[in-house]
């Protein structure tokens, strides 16, 4: 009885979807398991932000006042950059790219199971966050949004096996699709060809293609590229640049209404 | 009643276990803990801790882990059934003994449990999945004890 109920259940829940509605109110009947498992992370994290030397706030204030001067003067090259973009896009008659918001937020949890690779985050829909929504930290694309309930999210990580990115060679212009495997260190880009021009070094950002994750936006750098006779294509090894495992700010990426699917 | 508040600490104390943060390294260490506290149960107490049980746990886990609804209560009820139907030969079996079937059975739950995964594409095969069974296995005597000691301290029969 229970097996069929189950089976029932496991159906109900992936072609379905039935639980999705109802699974930000069973999550609560869990929710003071969580919250007890994460409080020694979160004491830590407290303690190393409150408990810190006076030297070293100085010395952590100083080192982010020059970084802010860099930026700034990178910013400023940017913006004459971006401005002389939307010229030639305009002389080109091309649709310009909008800006688009960002919302940061903080990871409050790691999905404790071998298999998938998802994160939770602390903004939810009432924060604007949206299923589909492209996730980013400092050093690259993240994941995206899955599960939003009011006040937390669930983030799909680009290297759990289930998910695919659309991504393009920034050096030729080449555009593939990039698979999770499963692993946090290494991903395998889809289908290239034997002849084509991919090398070990070459970056990988978003085609925007998919119109789920916005263009442009840096992924991994290919480690290792494998040619096995017999084999339909090239074997390429990719190491995600964002720090999947680690990154504790992340950035949600806001599209206009219109523009999400 | 006693009973009753006893079982509810120590399932809760497993799944306490099973949500803690572990580094990314040791991911597929983490012992099954919530299937090695029901199958104590079953083991020990057969008339009053059953399928059902195992079943809502399965369901907690699933939340808890954010998993999909409904692929642990399906393996913990299989796991829980076949214990049920074994356990006057369990109780004969010396500590290791139990130990290894208790590590075949937590082998056959990720089986199914991989096995719903790959189906719906979320997993990919590694031999891996047996990495937990083997933990789980070598951990048996020791919980074994440990929840002996929690039954006779609080008399529950």
């Amino acid at each position: 009885m229970l097996v069929i109920l189950s089976i029932a259940m496991i159906i109900a829940d992936v072609r379905y979807s039935l639980f999705a509605p109802i699974r930000p109110y069973l999550t609560w009947l869990v929710a003071p398991i969580q919250v007890v498992v994460n409080t020694p992370q979160k004491i830590l994290y407290w303690s190393s932000d409150h408990l810190a030397s006076r030297e070293g706030l100085v010395k952590e204030n100083q080192a982010l006042n020059q970084e802010i001067l860099i930026l700034h003067s990178r910013l400023q090259k940017l913006e004459s950059l971006q401005a002389e973009n939307v010229r030639l896009r305009e002389l080109l008659d091309a649709s310009q790219r909008v800006d688009e918001k960002i919302v940061m937020a903080e990871v409050i949890g790691f999905d404790q199971n071998a298999y998938s690779h998802k994160i939770l985050i602390d903004k939810g829909f009432s924060s604007g966050a949206y299923i589909g929504q492209a996730v980013l930290d400092a050093t690259g694309v993240l994941g995206q949004v899955v599960e939003t309930s009011a006040y937390t999210s669930r983030v799909l990580l680009i290297a759990d096996a289930s998910h695919f990115l659309p991504v393009q060679l920034s050096r030729t212009g080449f555009r593939s699709v990039l698979r999770g495997v499963g692993d946090l260190k290494h991903m395998k880009l889809m289908s290239v060809p034997h002849s084509a021009d991919v090398k070990k070094g070459d970056i990988l950002t978003t085609s925007g293609l998919g119109k789920r994750f916005p263009s442009g936006y840096p992924v991994g750098v290919v480690r290792a590229v494998k040619h096995v006779p017999g084999k339909p294509y090239a074997d390429v090894d990719v190491v995600p640049l964002a720090q999947l495992g680690r990154s504790r700010h992340v950035m949600l990426i806001e599209k206009p209404k219109s523009e999400r699917q | 009643m006693k009973s009753f508040f006893v079982f509810v600490v120590t399932l809760l104390a497993a799944l306490m276990l099973e949500a803690m943060p572990l580094p990314e390294s040791l991911v597929w260490y983490r012992p099954e803990w919530a299937l090695l506290v029901i199958l104590y149960w079953v083991i020990a107490l057969p008339f009053r801790v059953g399928v059902g049980v195992a079943w809502f746990l399965g369901l907690m886990v699933d939340l808890l882990q954010g998993g999909i609804i409904g692929q642990h209560s399906l393996t913990y009820v299989l796991i829980a059934f076949s214990c049920a139907i074994f356990y006057k030969r369990l109780r004969m079996y010396h500590r290791w003994q139990q130990g290894i079937f208790v590590c075949l059975l937590v082998s056959i739950n990720q089986l199914i449990g991989f096995w719903v995964d790959h189906y719906l594409g979320n997993a990919e095969p590694t031999l891996m999945i047996f990495m937990p069974a083997i933990v789980t296995g070598l951990l048996w005597p020791w919980s074994f004890i440990i929840l002996r000691s929690v039954r006779r301290i609080y008399a529950i029969r």
